[in-house]
């Protein structure tokens, strides 16, 4: 047994040889011919060329290493070494190139089968077919609305990657209504107490007319409203037969009556009309109906009623009547309030 | 240049009747065209011959003039008696009235003087008070 295991790999060896002689022989009857067609032409593709230039290259490399190799030297010692490493950086990037090219060379092939003529030109068009693959290829991570590979959520997109990218939406100013509520009820006000919702409520209101010497009807409603502070405030004093302080604004009201405007009417003419002049399409049933309800809610809420006789004044029923009743009462409520509480701490401080 | 007194016309308004404080009170109107405002004791006077009292029970205070002038509005008291004057009346008309005296002590003093007394309890706040 030892004889023929000791033989073994000897034959093994010898016919390994042979093999090598044969195959080498038989490279040599292949290459021969293919040395007159591999020459450097101006046709084609240059890429292809280099292409096959360098791996040629490099197999020599490779043969020349293998023999340095059964030398008995180690590998890194052959000179070949360099070019070999630098082949390989090359090959290394021509090969994502030509996948790029693909599709280019596989045309140009299909060119030269086909019949050479006029449709040659046109078989070159682009194929509208393979667009949507080439965008997706090409735009991968970006945030644009392709179904294929990406799925559009509420305003943001996940791309292919899984990664979320939010939209781009510059901040808007947000409007909850509250202010053009607030403009539209003004509006209705001042248009009530314009001018002409004024002459209309005394011509068909049900509430008498006021007359008397005291009483002060002028055009403009600032000069009214300052004339009605002054006579509530008069009619507090009188109630109560006491003297309240004038302060800062009641001396600025008293100057702002004094002072004499010269009013252009045409100018104040939207004011007068209740803003009905410049906005046309205003509809003055709000008006009237705004009007209606502020006059009834003036004489009472009965005061529908003709049975119904007030034998108590109406300050008595109700506490203070005007605004600037109101204002103090109000007024000296909270100042009893903060006194009793500073006498309250002072007298808890004090017991400590 | 004395005052045409009786030109002016004085008119009495809300007049209430007030039997707790034992008086009448009302709102007096003063109407003095091109003139200068009323003084009080004018409108004392007037108001006594008007109302059939003596004059020492009448106070009336608070009168302004009206914007623009010729008329004045204050307020005027009509005591049943000068007992009931001095004693509802508050301090400073008395004073005006020459019924009282005002104290001589600042401010400052009086309310010292009311905190010591806040310290003690009944009879003993007379002694406190009594030093003035």
């Amino acid at each position: 047994m030892a004889a023929t295991s000791a033989k073994d790999p000897r034959q093994e060896f010898q016919a390994l040889l042979k093999d090598l002689q044969d195959a080498a022989l038989q490279v040599k009857t292949a290459a021969e011919p293919l040395k007159d067609k591999i020459k450097p032409s101006a046709k084609g593709l240059s890429f292809l060329e280099v292409k096959n230039h360098c791996m040629m290259t490099y197999l020599t490399g490779l043969c020349h290493v293998t023999h340095t190799k059964l030398g008995g030297q180690a590998p890194t010692a052959s000179p070949a070494l360099d070019s070999l490493l630098d082949l390989r950086v090359i090959m290394e990037k021509i090969k994502p190139m030509e996948t790029k090219l693909k599709y280019r060379i596989d045309k140009l092939l299909k060119a030269t089968d086909a019949a050479p003529g006029a449709s040659d030109a046109l078989s070159f068009k682009p194929n509208v077919a393979n667009f949507d693959d080439d965008d997706d290829e090409n735009e991968g991570a970006d945030a644009s609305a392709s179904d294929a590979d990406e799925e559009e959520t509420k305003g943001g997109t996940t791309s292919r990657t899984g990664v979320y990218r939010p939209p781009k939406l510059a901040p808007v100013h947000y409007d909850d209504g509250r202010k053009a509520d607030r403009a539209a009820r003004r509006a209705l006000q001042s248009a009530a107490s314009a001018r002409l919702a004024r002459d209309l409520e005394d011509e068909f209101g049900d509430a008498p007319e006021v007359r008397g010497s005291d009483v002060v009807r002028s055009d403009s409603a600032a000069a009214e409203s300052i004339h009605k502070h002054f006579a509530d405030r008069q009619a507090y004093e009188e109630e109560h037969m006491l003297r309240v302080n004038w302060t800062r604004a009641d001396k600025k009201k008293r100057s702002q009556l004094e002072r004499v405007g010269l009013t252009n009417e045409l100018l104040n003419l939207n004011e007068d009309f209740g803003g009905a002049v410049d906005d046309d399409t205003a509809d003055f049933e709000d008006v009237l109906s705004y009007v209606d309800k502020r006059g009834k809610k003036k004489r009472g809420r009965h005061a529908d009623d003709e049975d119904d006789v007030d034998l108590v004044s109406r300050s008595a029923k109700r506490g203070p009547s005007t605004d600037f009743a109101q204002r103090k009462t109000a007024a000296k409520r909270s100042l009893h309030r903060t006194v009793g509480r500073e006498n309250k701490r002072r007298k808890s401080a004090g017991h400590q | 240049m004395a005052i045409d007194t009786s030109s002016a016309t004085i008119r009495t308004r809300k007049f209430l009747t007030n039997r707790l404080l034992q008086r009448k009170q009302m709102v007096v109107d003063v109407l003095h065209a091109n003139l200068a405002n009323l003084a009080k004791e004018t409108i004392r006077e007037k108001l006594a011959k008007m109302y059939k009292v003596n004059k020492e029970v009448v106070v009336v205070f608070g009168f302004r003039t009206a914007f623009g002038g010729g008329k004045s509005t204050g307020f005027a008291l009509i005591y049943d008696s000068v007992d009931s004057l001095k004693k509802f009346e508050p301090k400073h008309r008395l004073v005006r009235l020459g019924l009282a005296e005002e104290s001589k002590s600042g401010r400052k003093q009086r309310k010292e003087r009311k905190n010591r007394a806040k310290k003690v309890r009944g009879t003993k706040k007379a002694a406190i008070m009594g030093k003035k």
